[in-house]
């Protein structure tokens, strides 16, 4: 089973997403804040990483370098409010930067392209 | 194509670097024609292509050993008969050669690369070829080594054929001859044929010199021989004079000797001709001369008869003359006996005069042989020696022949070589005064008519020295007259009853400017001037001590010559002297201009410094060093010009100028002075801009001196070394007259530096173009202390309109920094109202993603209960979340102006606290307060300030977990008072704690953010502020600090209306 860690420090928000990619069929493991992602990419084997920017403690942008530094093949799609940070050159090191909607379609079109990339 | 193209060589240099062997080869077909090749030879033999050459080269023997092609033995040696040969030396074809076996290695070296096997095979190849390429390259060493030697020869061979001396040159023994130039045959008429194949011996017999036979004869002759001394016998019997120089030399183990026979003839000739010439010359001079002494001896003889003719009578009448004219009696003497030895040629001349108190002889005049033997001075007894007896008997002595006289004596060793003497006295009636003597070195050389002359002129002498010593007598008491007079310091004049001048010495004639003639005689106010008169009252107190015998005297006034000296100042004394009838009044004056000019500088520089430091105005202060300098009889100076340097451009500028113009400026200023006393405190008073319209100011005003266009100006040196200088005449430093002095027509001048502290402001100058009055080193200093104080105070009144200037500067730019503060704080606002828009749309789009997702979801599994139940609660908690950002940003927006009034903190806490109410009791939190007793009131806004607690509040309410405690305190500081909210609650990190003000920080879920960030603001409107203590697991405290007063920030209050204000 394909497992996607959710970083996301809105309780409501991780758990719609919870939801909806367990539905797709994914094992989805849940984050509130950068810290916490790193700990569970060096622990646990994941396939993939739905990665909020503007979070406490740490944010994404500086998690993701980290999270790649752990695991270069990790697929990471960057999923945030703020559309600006598509600015960052941090944000270029992900597989695809989507920004928040009600709508997932994008976001899980974006998941599956960067996992069938990977051949998972 | 038969001939390569001009830039060949430097295509092949590239094609050899690039190894493109295939065009190479191309390269190697064309040259297989000798024509091609003839053509590479010259393009290489051109000095543009010297590198060319090298490249040939380097291409040949390529090929010599890649492959093995033969031709290019023959190309090589071509090309080093071309280049390295021609027309050089044989030392360069060895170097040649050094560089081709450099070259070649090279070659091989870059064929091979790391390739040992190629190496040692392409090495004893080389090895191989090489022995061929030397063979070539010795050929043309031995062809350049023969050229050379052949040139040399040449060169000799000429030598020899063009000397101008005859060369043989013979081996020796036997001195067999091997050659001879040509001269040889020239000089001795043998051909040189003859000549090759003989002794040098039997071939020169006719050469007389034996010296040069025994030389070549000798067993082991030594290695030079010469001679000037040869005589050679030509075959047509002439003798020619010759120089020999024969030098020995070893050749091949044989010994040869040289000869040079140089042909001297020509030199002898001449030599001759100038003795001859000489000797003529001499001749002639030596007719001449006898000629020129004979008219002289003759002429002599004429001169002499006619001289003893009129010398008597010449002799008589000078001493006559000089008795008359000459006051000084030895003076007298001297010329006396001057004149006496001149005309009769007597060996010596001796004048005594008696000294009656010892009665001794003095001499006293002395010409002739003894007269750099003796002083003036020597004495000798009455009664000794013939001038003693002459004296004692008043009687003439003559010794024809001294050596019969036995009353001689020899006073002085060249008295020995006289053999007559006339010792003859000078009597004034019966009394003796002296005696004149006279000698001569011939016996009988006095005749009787000489004994009259002498006698005769003793008398005369006799009168004159009565009136001599009359004389003498006379001028004796009147030197000493005039010297007392001469040292007094005073003046003195001499008036009759009348008033009238009876006597008047130099020192007061001068004083009047007149000659003393000019004033004997005249009444007092004829040579008094009238303003003079009028001021002191002078006739009046003249006839008062003439009434009563009253001596009177005026201290420091004005000169006699007011118009002339206005400067100046006397002392006048009067007194009565004579005798009843025969009365008269003194009047002495004495010039005290330099002691009343001191004392009245001292004070005057003692209340100019005063005024100095109390005038800020420096246009006024400038005026007023000036006019000091200038005016009354401070420095008493004419004219002043003040140069204040500028520090920027560097220069110095003429910045005022004070004095007349003109002579009858000058007069006026004085007249004007002379009437009224000098009041400086009136000049700086009266000051105005009218004061500054005179022509001086005008001329220095457009005066300007760069010092960096002339840093060894005078002005210059003044500034830097910062010491007075006076320039006497300024006409002789040209740099000075151009640039300044020719301005002010300043020749006699002063400079002094404008000293403030360690900094020179300028130059003051001042002269006395008008009176003309001598400047002294004290108005050198005076200037100089002066300058030190207007310096100063120059300094001090810039420092004030500096200091004015700053500070107007300083308001204005005060209210620049106010208005560019407001506009800053006003661009932060709208920024932060930017920011804030932009992050409320973000900060809303997660909740509406929330709120969508979860309703797609109740859409999507309506039939699910649970999923739809938690999709229904979640979306009525983000709309929650939306309302309560939508209500704080609200708060933010709709936030009054401040309106502080005093109160008491603690019912503002309390009502704060009973707005949470709900939440507590929901949350099973204990809110406990702590309120201080009598706490000074603040000046608050009472309604922000509750705002701000409760929204600390609630959130310390929403941190805790349930049971959890928080706890409300207020207490009074130095400051005002502190309000302190502290909860139990998990804490935060520092990361966090960081950001809590910052709008849309949360770490609790359902906030907007902007609860805390609402708080500071009011906090800090009403003058206060917060601070937070936090730690995670130990809980967090928030405490506020309100001031007893609102301080007024104007700035702020101003924008903050514009934000409230939509």
């Amino acid at each position: 089973m394909t497992k996607v860690l959710v970083v996301e420090d809105d309780r409501n928000h991780s758990r719609l997403y919870e939801l909806e990619l367990s539905e797709e069929g994914y094992d989805v493991v849940l984050a509130s804040n950068g810290k916490e992602a790193i700990r569970i990419v060096e622990e646990t084997y994941l396939d993939a990483v739905v990665l909020d920017i503007n979070m406490p403690v740490m944010d994404g942008l500086d998690a993701l370098g980290r999270i790649l530094d752990a695991r270069r093949d990790l697929a990471v799609i960057i999923n945030t409010a703020y559309a600006h940070y598509k600015d960052s050159f941090m944000s270029w090191s992900a597989d695809a930067y989507v920004v928040k909607s009600s709508d997932l379609t994008e976001l899980k079109t974006c998941l599956r392209e960067a996992l069938a990339k990977r051949g998972r | 194509m038969n001939t390569p193209p001009a830039d060949i060589l430097s295509g092949l240099a590239k094609l050899l670097e690039e190894k493109q062997e295939k065009i190479l080869e191309d390269f190697w077909r064309r040259i297989e024609t000798e024509a091609y090749f003839s053509s590479l030879r010259e393009l290489a033999g051109n000095a543009e292509h010297r590198r060319g050459l090298s490249v040939l080269f380097r291409l040949f023997l390529r090929r010599l050993t890649n492959p093995a092609d033969p031709r290019c033995y023959s190309y090589i040696r071509q090309l080093i008969a071309d280049h390295f040969w021609n027309g050089r030396k044989a030392t360069d074809v060895t170097r040649a050669q050094v560089a081709l076996e450099e070259a070649i290695l090279e070659e091989v070296r870059e064929w091979c690369g790391e390739d040992v096997q190629c190496l040692s095979e392409c090495t004893s190849a080389i090895a191989r070829e090489m022995n061929e390429v030397r063979l070539v390259i010795s050929e043309s060493y031995s062809e350049a080594r023969d050229q050379e030697l052949r040139a040399s020869e040449e060169k000799y061979r000429s030598l020899l054929a063009h000397a101008s001396e005859a060369i043989f040159v013979a081996e020796l023994p036997g001195a067999v001859i091997v050659e001879a130039n040509l001269y040889s045959g020239k000089l001795t008429g043998r051909p040189i044929a003859e000549t090759v194949g003989t002794s040098i011996e039997h071939w020169l017999p006719p050469l007389d010199n034996p010296a040069l036979w025994e030389f070549l004869s000798a067993p082991d002759p030594a290695d030079f021989f010469h001679s000037d001394e040869g005589l050679l016998t030509t075959t047509d019997h002439r003798q020619i004079p010759v120089g020999l120089s024969a030098s020995i030399m070893h050749q091949d183990g044989n010994r040869v000797v040289q000869l040079i026979v140089r042909d001297l003839s020509a030199q002898r000739e001449l030599q001759r001709h100038e003795e001859e010439h000489t000797r003529e010359l001499e001749e002639q001079v030596a007719i001449r001369t006898r000629e020129v002494a004979e008219s002289q001896e003759e002429y002599r003889k004429l001169l002499q008869a006619e001289r003893s003719r009129t010398s008597e009578l010449a002799m008589l009448n000078e001493v006559a003359r000089l008795a008359l004219e000459m006051p000084d009696l030895s003076a007298f003497l001297r010329s006396a006996a001057e004149a006496l030895q001149r005309h009769y040629g007597f060996y010596d001349v001796v004048i005594f005069l008696l000294d009656r108190s010892t009665n001794e002889l003095v001499l006293r005049a002395n010409v002739g042989a003894y007269e750099r033997e003796l002083d003036s001075g020597y004495r000798q007894k009455v009664g000794v020696g013939m001038v003693g007896w002459a004296a004692e008997q008043g009687a003439t002595l003559l010794a024809n022949d001294v050596s019969q006289e036995p009353r001689r004596i020899l006073a002085f060793p060249q008295e020995e070589r006289s053999r007559s003497e006339l010792s003859v006295p000078i009597k004034s009636g019966a009394e003796v005064l002296g005696v004149l003597d006279v000698q001569s070195q011939q016996i009988n050389a006095f005749s009787e008519q000489d004994v009259l002359a002498v006698e005769t002129l003793a008398d005369q002498m006799a009168g004159a020295i009565e009136r001599a010593r009359l004389n003498e007598e006379t001028h004796r008491l009147a030197a000493f007259n005039e010297h007392v007079v001469a040292v007094l310091p005073y003046g003195l004049m001499a008036l009759d009853p009348g008033l009238r001048v009876l006597r008047v010495d130099d020192t007061f004639a001068k004083e009047l400017g007149r000659s003393p003639d000019e004033i004997t005689g005249r009444h007092i106010s004829e040579v008094v001037d009238r303003a003079f008169l009028d001021q002191t009252g002078l006739l009046r107190r003249l006839k008062r001590t003439l009434k009563t015998g009253e001596p009177a005297m005026l201290n420091e006034v004005r000169h006699l010559a007011t118009e002339a000296h206005a400067d100046k100042y006397i002392d006048v004394r009067i007194r009565r002297a004579g005798d009843e009838g025969d009365r008269m009044t003194l009047l002495f004056v004495r010039d005290v201009t330099t002691r009343a000019r001191r004392t009245y500088q001292l004070r005057l520089m003692h209340q100019v410094s005063q005024l100095l430091q109390q005038t800020l105005d420096l246009q006024r202060l400038i005026h007023a060093t000036l006019t000091c300098v200038t005016a009354g009889s401070a420095l008493g100076l004419n004219r002043a010009f003040l140069f204040l340097y500028d520090d920027e451009t560097r220069e110095l500028r003429g910045t005022m100028a004070v004095g007349p113009s003109s002579h009858e400026e000058a007069s006026r200023i004085w007249r004007e002075l002379g009437e009224k006393e000098f009041d400086l405190e009136e000049i700086i008073a009266n000051f105005s801009d009218a004061t500054m319209a005179t022509p001086l100011q005008q001329a220095v005003s457009q005066v300007c001196l760069s010092l960096e266009k002339h840093p060894s100006h005078l002005l210059a040196r003044v500034m830097a070394q910062r010491k007075c200088i006076h320039v006497t005449d300024a006409t002789l430093d040209q740099e000075l007259w151009d640039t300044i002095a020719s301005h002010f027509e300043l020749r006699d001048f002063v400079v002094a530096p404008l000293v403030a502290g360690n900094r020179t402001l300028g130059v003051v100058f001042a002269d006395n173009k008008f009176s003309g009055r001598l400047i002294e080193d004290s108005d050198l200093q005076l200037l100089g202390s002066l300058a030190a104080h207007a310096g100063l105070a120059i300094a001090n009144a810039r420092a004030h309109m500096d200091l004015a200037a700053r500070v107007r500067e300083l308001a204005y730019t005060s209210r620049q920094l106010r208005e560019a503060q407001e506009r800053v704080i006003q661009r932060e606002r709208l920024a932060t109202i930017g920011e804030m828009a932009a992050k409320v749309s973000h900060e809303i789009r997660t909740p509406l993603a929330t709120i969508g997702g979860f309703a797609r979801t109740v859409l999507k599994v309506p039939e699910d209960p649970a999923r739809v139940e938690e999709s229904a609660r979640i979306i009525a908690e983000e709309v929650a979340r939306l309302e309560d950002l939508l209500r704080d940003m609200l708060d933010y927006a709709r936030q009054p102006e401040a309106s502080p009034q005093p109160e008491n903190v603690n019912p503002v806490i309390e009502r704060a606290c009973l707005m949470v109410n709900q939440q507590i009791a929901d949350r099973r939190v204990s809110l406990q307060l702590d309120l201080g007793e009598d706490l000074p009131e603040v000046s608050t806004d009472a309604r922000q300030v509750q705002q701000a607690l409760l929204n600390i509040v609630r959130n310390a309410v929403e941190a805790v977990p349930a049971g959890g405690e928080v706890k409300v305190s207020s207490a009074r500081t130095p400051q005002g008072v502190r309000i302190t909210v502290a909860d139990n609650g998990p804490g935060m990190p520092p990361e966090v704690a960081a950001q809590i003000f910052s709008p849309f920080q949360t770490t609790k879920h359902g906030g907007a953010g902007l609860g805390l960030f609402i708080s500071r603001e009011l906090i800090s409107q009403n003058g206060g502020s917060i601070e937070v203590e936090t730690k995670p697991g130990k809980g967090t405290r928030f405490v506020i600090s309100l001031p007893f007063k609102v301080e007024a920030d104007p700035a702020n209050s101003g924008t903050a209306k514009e934000v409230r204000e939509p």
